[in-house]
């Protein structure tokens, strides 16, 4: 992997991310961060609530301490109201995109969980390629993806794909093999993040403790999550208690603050309370879940080239654009967390028919399952996934123990200032 | 649910050595545990596991060795005159008024070790059932096709044990000679791979009540040695 020998952190040094964490082994510089000052103080209690931690704005305000910019690949479409395509006829056409590239020789891996994201891509790409083209594409698994859904594996994918073990064989591994990998990790950021899913499943329970006015609101509104006609303001406490550290509700309300004023300083309509939490991934969360492949399960390949070989499939510009228009029509959710991606489960069924999973598959953290034990103790421990701090503007990976590293984020941290409250 | 189930679980469970024509074990927790004891100690005493009528009502656990089975040709293997033993352990019923209570012949070491891998059992099966996150070898060899999962890795413990954790502990308990030797070659186990699954550990621990050796504190955990780490 090519990087410069020497990097040299100037205070003007723009980040593309920096990826703040708690995972036992930045743990130790961490705790060195002054907190006095309420802007590192949120800064570290943003790393405590959150794992990771690489929030960056593709629209609307949200400041960080350090100088910004979002990488190219992930820039937000505009907005367009008039945008009609269905989700049925985007993934089409996604899939026919790759079938032209398939006839133009390349060769592809499909990360493959058993979740209702990639399934909806094996599904598009089986619905609309030839048995010879589907020749060219790889599933990219792990037992776990059969586990997840195992009726779709016996029917669709075993015996029919080449498979390749998702445990063994990393991003890079791939690429060397001369296939382009295909993610599904914006799947959620296009749905709604399981951020808010965890709030309608403890919906009651965060009410609890909140004024008997408060309650009485909530309870009224409990099954308008996803409904134009209650805005996400009138969940304000519960978010801010969901949002919070324990025995630390001004941080969730800090924190609240901060997503409303970048809504409100956002050029897409954000209105109900499943929006508020589909435009968190959406917006400021997306290049957490875009970069994960090319930066933490790549260890070979250059940085940017990574970024750019791997295909994103829903980062193409038809989904978000869909995305955008289609809130509170119940095509993101229902009334209930098991109605979660219900139009995705709607195009896997068209191929397989399957009434169980259409019906009653439960949203899980697939991706953990399917790489989360991909060992990197070859790797210098300084230079593996966990010690991978931030990106800057030109794909230098800053590595945690690196004491420049340390000095710069130490000292944009500790003078950072909250400037979107009172 | 249907009339053999109902019954079953009214009923008490124990584990019969053939040599010493007694019980070595009786209890009512779990039948599938004592299974499973059964068969760890196969290794060493050739036992059945019986699932007992209520009507042995002066039968408990502390008594069970003096109590041994009153007709045993009812327990006798095919067309030959041996009481029914196998190779390994299985589960058998008995009739009401099957046992005899009569003089204790089971060697203190026997039962001793007896009860030391029944308790062992139920935290291997808790810590198993509760503990686990992403490990999949156990269902996967229950669920899926062979012929799918052949070219994938299974995902035990998150340990380089052959087998995983579980599998080693299941080992030491089969072919230790004592308590003493089981504890310590377990206390070895945890010691040295068990720093990426330490709420593993801490869940066994409670689980059979114990508190984890000083030197545990010197466990190195690392948490960096996976992707999914990362995040």
């Amino acid at each position: 992997m090519t990087q410069r020998n020497t990097l040299a952190m100037q205070d003007n040094t723009i980040l593309y991310f920096c990826n703040l964490s708690y995972n036992g082994y930045q743990d130790s510089f961490l705790d060195t961060i002054d907190t006095t000052q309420p802007g590192s103080k949120f800064m570290m209690n943003l790393a405590k609530r959150f794992r990771p931690t690489r929030f960056v704005t593709r629209n609307g305000e949200w400041s960080l301490p350090w100088n910004q910019d979002l990488i190219p690949k992930y820039a937000m479409p505009k907005y367009d109201p008039s945008f009609k395509l269905s989700f049925a006829e985007v993934t089409d056409l996604e899939a026919i995109k790759i079938k032209n590239r398939i006839s133009q020789g390349e060769q592809f891996a499909v990360t493959y969980s058993g979740g209702i994201d990639s399934t909806v891509i094996v599904a598009a790409l089986i619905k609309n390629l030839s048995l010879k083209e589907l020749e060219s594409v790889y599933v990219y698994a792990s037992v776990n993806s059969i586990i997840e859904h195992p009726v779709f594996w016996e029917q669709f994918i075993f015996n029919k794909f080449k498979v390749i073990d998702s445990n063994r064989y990393k991003m890079h591994d791939l690429i060397d093999m001369g296939l382009t990998p295909i993610i599904a990790d914006e799947g959620d950021a296009i749905f709604g993040t399981m951020i808010g899913i965890s709030l309608y499943n403890n919906y009651d329970v965060l009410s609890e403790g909140l004024s008997a006015g408060v309650k009485e609101n909530l309870k009224q509104i409990r099954n308008k999550i996803s409904s134009n006609e209650v805005h996400y303001s009138r969940y304000k406490d519960l978010i801010i208690k969901h949002l919070s550290l324990p025995n630390n509700t001004e941080f969730g309300r800090l924190l609240y603050e901060k997503y409303d004023h970048n809504i409100k300083t956002a050029s897409v309509p954000v209105h109900s309370l499943h929006d508020f939490f589909w435009w968190l991934i959406f917006n400021v969360k997306y290049l957490n879940c875009s970069v994960r492949a090319a930066l933490y399960f790549n260890d070979r390949i250059d940085f940017k080239q990574a970024v750019y070989k791997i295909e994103n499939w829903y980062n193409a510009e038809n989904y978000q654009l869909w995305s955008m228009v289609n809130n509170n029509n119940g095509s993101k959710i229902g009334s209930t967390v098991i109605s979660y991606k219900t139009i995705a489960r709607d195009y896997i069924y068209e191929l397989d028919k399957n009434d169980w999973y259409r019906k009653y598959k439960l949203k899980l953290e697939s991706l953990n399952f399917i790489v989360g034990r991909q060992n990197v103790s070859n790797i210098e421990i300084n230079k593996r996934p966990t010690a991978r701090i931030a990106l800057t503007n030109q794909y230098d990976m800053l590595y945690v123990d690196n004491l420049q590293v340390q000095t710069f984020l130490k000292n944009k941290i500790e003078n950072y200032s909250i400037d979107w409250t009172q | 649910m249907t009339p053999f189930i109902d019954r079953v679980y009214q009923q008490r469970f124990g584990i019969y050595s053939v040599g010493f024509d007694r019980f070595v074990l009786v209890d009512n927790k779990d039948v599938w545990v004592m299974l499973e004891t059964a068969e760890i100690l196969s290794s060493k005493i050739s036992t059945v596991v019986y699932i007992i009528p209520n009507d042995s009502s002066d039968l408990t656990s502390a008594n069970c060795t003096e109590f041994s089975l009153l007709d045993k040709r009812s327990q006798k293997t095919a067309t030959t005159p041996l009481l029914f033993s196998a190779l390994t352990p299985s589960l058998r019923t008995l009739l009401d008024n099957s046992l005899i209570r009569t003089d204790n012949t089971v060697p203190d070491e026997v039962t001793e070790y007896t009860k030391f891998v029944y308790l062992h059992c139920f935290a291997l099966n808790f810590t198993e059932a509760i503990a686990k996150y992403d490990e999949n070898a156990k269902f996967s060899k229950k669920y899926l096709d062979n012929d799918w999962i052949s070219t994938l890795t299974i995902n035990d413990t998150r340990d380089s044990l052959d087998g995983g954790l579980y599998f080693q502990i299941r080992k030491i308990l089969y072919l230790s000679n004592s308590i003493i030797e089981a504890e310590e070659k377990i206390n070895s186990l945890w010691f040295n791979h068990s720093g990426e699954q330490r709420w593993v550990r801490d869940l066994y621990f409670k689980i059979i009540n114990k508190e984890q050796p000083e030197s545990f504190k010197d466990i190195k955990n690392d948490p960096t040695k996976y992707t999914g780490y990362a995040g």
